[in-house]
């Protein structure tokens, strides 16, 4: 009976139980950065409810990995969907650009703002592609149709831009190819581009 | 100030790559590399000529090579020709640092001999021609100066006198320190294969990376070589066909931990060095196959491409006979990697490169070497590239890595047009596995041995 040495607050769901797809608010753990060596100890161990019990799961276990992958999260970011194009053999020259995006989970997250970096990037982003984009998860409504000449000197364009690059990041979903349909998945904001045997 | 001659101290580490790393980061400056007089490669001394003192400081921002930079106030080959060689420095250029209201300090640098207290202070009494009008200060001193004293490269015959003599006027430290701040031991995230902190810099350093590039890593692993980009600025992107690297699932690298913790992926060790502005995103995807729209173009490719020996060498494939025994579930994506020839894997990269970086830009990669089979010949070669350096790192005794930087010099056309320049190229790394066979051969040959001793 290893419970019987646990305190009653750690089995009480209300106090430190987090039920399975409850985001974890990444800055209670993460949020500092260092020191990082001592994360994987202090970070505690995820805990799944089962029979009305909320139960740590060994780290042996499958479902252990599977909780902890949740709260490790990377975040794809728009200017990386503006760049990704579908490789699936066939294509049109020129073909599956833009990919679409069908984002079930997207997250806000600040990014130290650069103005020299957003205006080096406006001549290589796709513009429409961005757009259309920006507008499929609904944050396209801040940027114009396209870049004004001097846009390097106009530092409020480029702070909305640099927020919908940057800072407007899906976490799951979807990446379809236009021409294909192929699905690409993005899980826990990782795109995954590799193709299966058959579409190679 | 105008510019003039500098004495450079470097660190007696990868003395094969501190020569590229210096002139590339010349050119990054904006300068060129020039000496007056041959310099030693292996000596921790050099003299340089370099247009301005502002450049130097540059250099010394971002070098991991060198120690320290001096402006050179005199030398010689004994302490005669070291004191006449100041006598005849311009007054003039040494007086703004030697006013009655500054403070200053003397101190004494030796290699391959340690000094006892009494000789420094003999030495450094010996210099009191010169017109020092400050006052001593040992803790902090506006104006520092050194005497360096050169006892030669063979610690089993030292020489009573120094070979050589320099002295100048200290103006700036490397970035040495950033080994240390960088340890691969102490970072959150690493792999088998994660590249030493200070090797990671010089590459950087090799493709000259600067602020507000974009670099990228096909081979990524678990980021290693992009933490160092970020370091001088530079966002990043990187792919691996790994899907547990990228999210950091599966056995932990590090001794006495059996699973990755959580949170171990490279937006994670970015944000260990407080980078994570500069993390862009990591993908998993295949080297071998074009992700990235035409037009998109990075300004550097740094990478440490597989060579079969710890890490394997894969993509995705079809061979159907493979596939069964390669197949990969992770959740609900399936791939299938087969084999990757070394070959392939240098031509691919090539391409891309030659395809996707700036004019300019340059590629900073690892080849693996059998050492006995070397020649300049098996250098993969692009015509769009041109090779800048090609600096060697020993393994075991007949292999070792070579660290190559090129650079972009020509617009990628077709890329069918050049296909039959590299069909002579290549040959050693033909077939799977090709570096590992012969990396193994040594300790096969010594297994086959030892049972034919056994059945005699």
């Amino acid at each position: 009976m290893r419970g019987r040495y646990f305190t009653t607050a750690e089995y009480s769901p209300t106090l430190t139980g987090r039920r399975r797809n409850q985001s974890v608010p990444e800055a209670s753990f993460l949020g500092f950065g260092f020191p990082s060596r001592t994360l994987p100890n202090s970070t505690p161990r995820p805990e799944v409810v089962s029979n009305g019990h909320t139960r740590r799961l060994d780290r042996q276990s499958p479902g252990f990995r599977r909780e902890r992958s949740r709260r490790r999260c990377g975040r794809m970011k728009l200017l990386t969907h503006n760049l990704l194009t579908s490789h699936v053999r066939g294509l049109r020259p020129g073909g599956g650009y833009p990919l679409g995006i069908q984002a079930t989970e997207v997250k806000l997250s600040p990014v130290d703002f650069n103005a020299q970096f957003v205006a080096r990037m406006v001549p290589k982003v796709q513009w429409a592609a961005l757009l259309q984009a920006a507008q499929s998860l609904g944050h396209g409504s801040d940027l114009p149709p396209e870049p004004a000449p001097g846009y390097e000197s106009d530092e409020d364009f480029l702070r909305r831009l640099h927020h919908v690059l940057l800072e407007v990041e899906v976490v799951e979903g979807i990446l379809r190819c236009p021409d294909s349909g192929h699905e690409f998945p993005i899980t826990k904001g990782i795109p995954n581009m590799l193709l299966a045997e058959e579409e190679t | 100030m105008a510019g003039g001659r500098y004495l450079l101290l470097l660190a007696q580490e990868h003395l094969d790559f501190r020569l590229a790393e210096i002139k590339s980061l010349l050119s990054l400056c904006g300068g060129r590399f020039s000496n007056q007089q041959e310099i030693h490669v292996n000596s921790p001394f050099w003299i340089l000529d370099i247009s301005s003192e502002e450049m130097t400081r540059e250099l010394m921002k971002r070098t991991v090579c060198a120690k320290s930079i001096f402006e050179l106030w005199g030398h010689g080959k004994s302490a005669e020709e070291l004191y006449t060689s100041l006598k005849n420095y311009p007054v003039e250029r040494m007086l703004p640092y030697l006013q009655s209201d500054s403070t200053y300090k003397i101190g004494i640098h030796t290699f391959n001999k340690t000094l006892t207290q009494v000789e420094k202070i003999r030495k450094i009494d010996a210099l009191e021609f010169l017109p020092f009008g400050g006052k001593v200060n040992l803790k902090k001193p506006e104006h520092v100066f050194w005497i360096l004293e050169d006892y030669g490269m063979d610690p089993n015959n030292i020489p009573e006198d120094p070979l050589h003599l320099y002295f100048g006027r200290w103006i700036a430290d490397g970035q040495r320190e950033l080994i240390e701040s960088y340890s691969v031991k102490r970072r959150h995230f690493i792999g088998n294969t994660s590249m030493d902190a200070c090797l990671s810099f010089i590459m950087a350093n090799h493709a000259r990376v600067k602020a507000n590039d974009v670099v990228f890593d096909p081979f990524v692993g678990t980021g290693g070589l992009l933490i160092s980009a970020a370091h001088f600025g530079a966002y990043v992107y990187g792919t691996d066909i790994d899907y547990n690297t990228i999210h950091g699932l599966g056995k932990a690298s590090r001794k006495n931990q059996k699973w990755r913790g959580p949170d171990e992926n490279i937006r994670a060790n970015l944000r260990q060095y407080g980078l994570e502005k500069y993390y862009l995103d990591a993908l998993v995807s295949d080297a071998s196959t074009p992700i990235w729209r035409k037009g998109m173009l990075f300004d550097a490719v740094i990478t440490d491409p597989p060579y079969g020996i710890r890490e394997a060498t894969r993509r995705t494939g079809s061979q159907k006979e493979i596939s069964k025994s390669t197949e990969k579930s992770t959740e609900n994506h399936v791939f299938v990697s087969s084999n990757y020839h070394l070959s392939d894997i240098f031509f691919d990269l090539l391409k891309f490169s030659a395809e996707y970086l700036v004019m300019g830009g340059r590629l900073v990669y690892w080849l693996p070497i059998y050492r006995p089979e070397y020649t300049e010949e098996i250098i993969p070669q692009h015509p769009c590239l041109k090779l800048i350096s090609n600096c060697e790192q020993m393994l075991s005794s007949h292999t070792s890595r070579r660290l190559l930087t090129m650079e972009k010099v020509k617009e990628f056309k077709d890329q069918d047009q050049y296909s039959h320049l590299l069909d002579s190229q290549y040959m050693p790394y033909k077939g799977h596995n090709s570096f590992r066979d012969k990396y193994f051969s040594g300790v096969t040959k010594r297994i086959a041995k030892e049972e034919d001793d056994n059945q005699k």
